[in-house]
């Protein structure tokens, strides 16, 4: 038996609720990110850290020297940081790298690693965990469940870290589709086919609506644009944007790269679940919008994410 | 050497689980991949390694259904890993009557075709095999697929030369071959050093492919020079072995990043196939009728 479809064909789009997102400026990885980081969470009392286990997912997914493809380690470091003194009994840091089997070398190339090791953190390769199997509440991959990681079903607050980036299949990938790194290969394979399989806008969905992560911290300092999220072009987007509410973070941010997220499937699939959308329901705190505001390229095929900012920008 | 395959098979046998199997990390469930790679690592030693080995056996034997596919334990989809299972019955000497069973399973999981697009290029209409049942074939799935049939020989069956196909359909640009895509929107990807060795062993024996092998065998020459993780050098190491070309610079560096407790990254999958890749090219040991490299058909 199949959920009903999210997907809209009409105009209207049935969002619910409502949402805080924080832009925060950061200009560099050498800022005081730990300090943005704290700032950012107590922007949030809902969020209750202290003695909690926390698991950082940063994107690790390829290593480029000419791309900048991942969440910057410096970014991981500090969040770690900034949980660990907000009172946090444990930080992982946790993932399940899509395309390469060899995670240790993507940890090393990545620098990753490194940071790993001189924070002393428990890094978790989620593509080897234990597994559990979840029902999926929306359904909409038809798939009913899928088996996620002991880890991430563990911990008491997950933290979706991915990198501001346009993604050739989907639009733009961030905070929601950054969760499918926690999805085990061992189980469905390197790449995760089955995600594409049964449709990537589904699986964003079903994913999410299953895990439900607590917050969002999008490594905006260096985004990407064109043909992401392997091979675009990096863009200094120089913010960081954090909230609870993974598919409001992840509206602002693609208002923020002067994209329209009522044109990106998932993010009104995730609307139709209960989910704020729209800017009326979007409380800004930090930085505008406005001030923040860019232009990023996208794969012509994406010609009508592109509002009306970009394109007369 | 000798001190590192021997501390390696140590710690293979100190990290087996209650039940016989073996789990990737320690503390964790136990997991067919590792149970698979650590029984063939321990195999060949008598005594409490041969007792551990066929313990992991029993646990294979027990998570295989009757129509040959072996299954995580409580779940109920088929698993890929019983492509490796079917490498390791056969090199093993093991069981012949669920050597035919699983082979059996083996022909019959398919991938599934795609129809062909602008933006990804490959011929999408070729079978070969996936990582879960009827979902598109991949390159790591495929190799193991070709590698166990060709042991079963099966070399002749149509589905070999369709998934011979399938790896040639998927080499990139750059001699080497990454999960599956060479050329996405027009870029074209790098390969991968553990999928290039796999693929490059799949096709032994194509001696009409050898100009296409030996690009990929150029390609881990190339970049086991700047990779030097456990796994990029174990299976470079396999893959070298089964075609001739020099080893002992890369088993020397694989030495070199074993852990004090005998592992490589504490992770009970990579130490077998180091231990593997050392212990079954070991010329000396194959004289002395030990099982040879796992990879070679």
């Amino acid at each position: 038996m199949g959920g009903a479809a999210l997907r809209c064909s009409s105009q209207i789009i049935h969002e619910k609720g409502s949402a805080q997102v924080a832009i925060y400026k950061a200009t560099s990885y050498q800022s005081d990110l730990v300090d943005i980081i704290k700032r950012g969470v107590n922007d949030f009392p809902q969020l209750q850290i202290k003695d909690k286990t926390v698991l950082l997912k940063p994107n690790l997914v390829e290593y480029f020297d000419s791309h900048k493809v991942n969440t910057n380690p410096a970014m991981v470091a500090a969040a770690a940081d900034a949980f660990r003194s907000l009172g946090a009994r444990e930080v992982i840091v946790a993932e399940g790298p899509g395309h390469r089997r060899d995670t240790e070398i993507l940890l090393e190339q990545s620098g990753l690693d490194y940071v790993i090791k001189s924070s002393k953190l428990k890094f978790v390769d989620l593509n080897l965990d234990d597994t559990a199997k979840i029902k999926l509440p929306f359904n909409q991959t038809l798939l009913h469940q899928m088996y996620f990681p002991k880890t991430v079903l563990g911990a008491d607050v997950v933290v979706s870290m991915p990198k501001l980036k346009t993604h050739h299949w989907v639009g733009v990938t961030l905070s929601l589709k950054n969760m499918f790194g926690t999805v085990p290969s061992v189980i469905y394979g390197w790449p995760k086919n089955v995600l594409h399989w049964h449709g990537i806008e589904s699986s964003v969905v079903d994913i999410n609506t299953a895990l439900k992560p607590s917050f969002a911290i999008i490594d905006g300092i260096e985004g990407m644009e064109g043909n992401g999220p392997l091979a675009g072009d990096t863009v200094k987007s120089n913010v960081i944007i954090m909230g609870t509410n993974l598919t409001a973070v992840d509206a602002t941010a693609t208002r923020l790269m002067g994209l329209r997220p009522e044109k990106v499937t998932y993010l009104t699939m995730m609307a139709e679940t209960g989910q704020p959308l729209s800017e009326k329901n979007i409380q800004q705190i930090g930085e505008t919008l406005s001030s923040c505001r860019q232009s990023f390229k996208v794969l012509s095929k994406f010609s009508e994410l592109k509002s009306s900012y970009s394109l007369f920008s | 050497m000798t001190d590192t395959t021997t501390n390696a098979k140590n710690y293979l046998i100190q990290s087996q689980n209650a039940d016989g199997g073996w789990a990737y990390l320690p503390g964790r469930e136990s997991s067919p991949e590792p149970t698979i790679y650590a029984t063939l690592a321990i195999w060949s030693d008598e005594g409490k390694s041969k007792r551990a080995a066929l313990r992991g056996l029993d646990w294979l034997a027990a998570n295989c259904t009757s129509n040959g596919a072996l299954r995580i334990p409580g779940h109920v989809e088929d698993h890929w890993t019983s492509l490796l299972y079917l490498i390791a019955l056969i090199k093993l000497k093991q069981n012949p009557t669920m050597q035919a069973t699983v082979r059996e399973w083996a022909l019959k999981f398919e991938s599934a075709p795609v129809n062909e697009t602008e933006d990804v290029d490959l011929n999408g209409k070729l079978i070969g095999w996936g990582w879960v049942k009827m979902t598109f074939g991949w390159v790591e799935p495929t190799s193991y697929a070709l590698i166990a049939l060709k042991l079963a020989d099966r070399r002749d069956h149509p589905r070999v030369a369709e998934g011979t196909n399938l790896l040639l359909d998927r080499a990139c640009k750059d001699g080497g071959w990454n999960y599956g895509n060479r050329e996405v929107l027009g870029q074209h990807l790098t390969s991968y050093l553990p999928t290039t060795a796999l693929a490059a062993m799949a096709l032994q024996g194509e001696t009409d492919r050898q100009s296409i092998i030996d690009k990929g065998l150029d390609y881990l020459t190339r970049e086991i020079e700047r990779n030097q993780s456990a796994l990029n050098l174990a299976l470079t190491i396999l893959c070298f072995d089964v075609y001739g070309r020099e080893t002992d610079k890369y088993k020397n560096l694989l030495n070199a990043r074993q852990m004090p407790d005998g592992s490589w990254m504490g992770n009970a999958h990579l130490t077998a196939v180091a231990a593997l890749s050392l212990d079954t090219t070991d010329q000396s040991k194959i004289k002395a009728g030990g099982m040879g490299n796992i990879f070679r058909v």
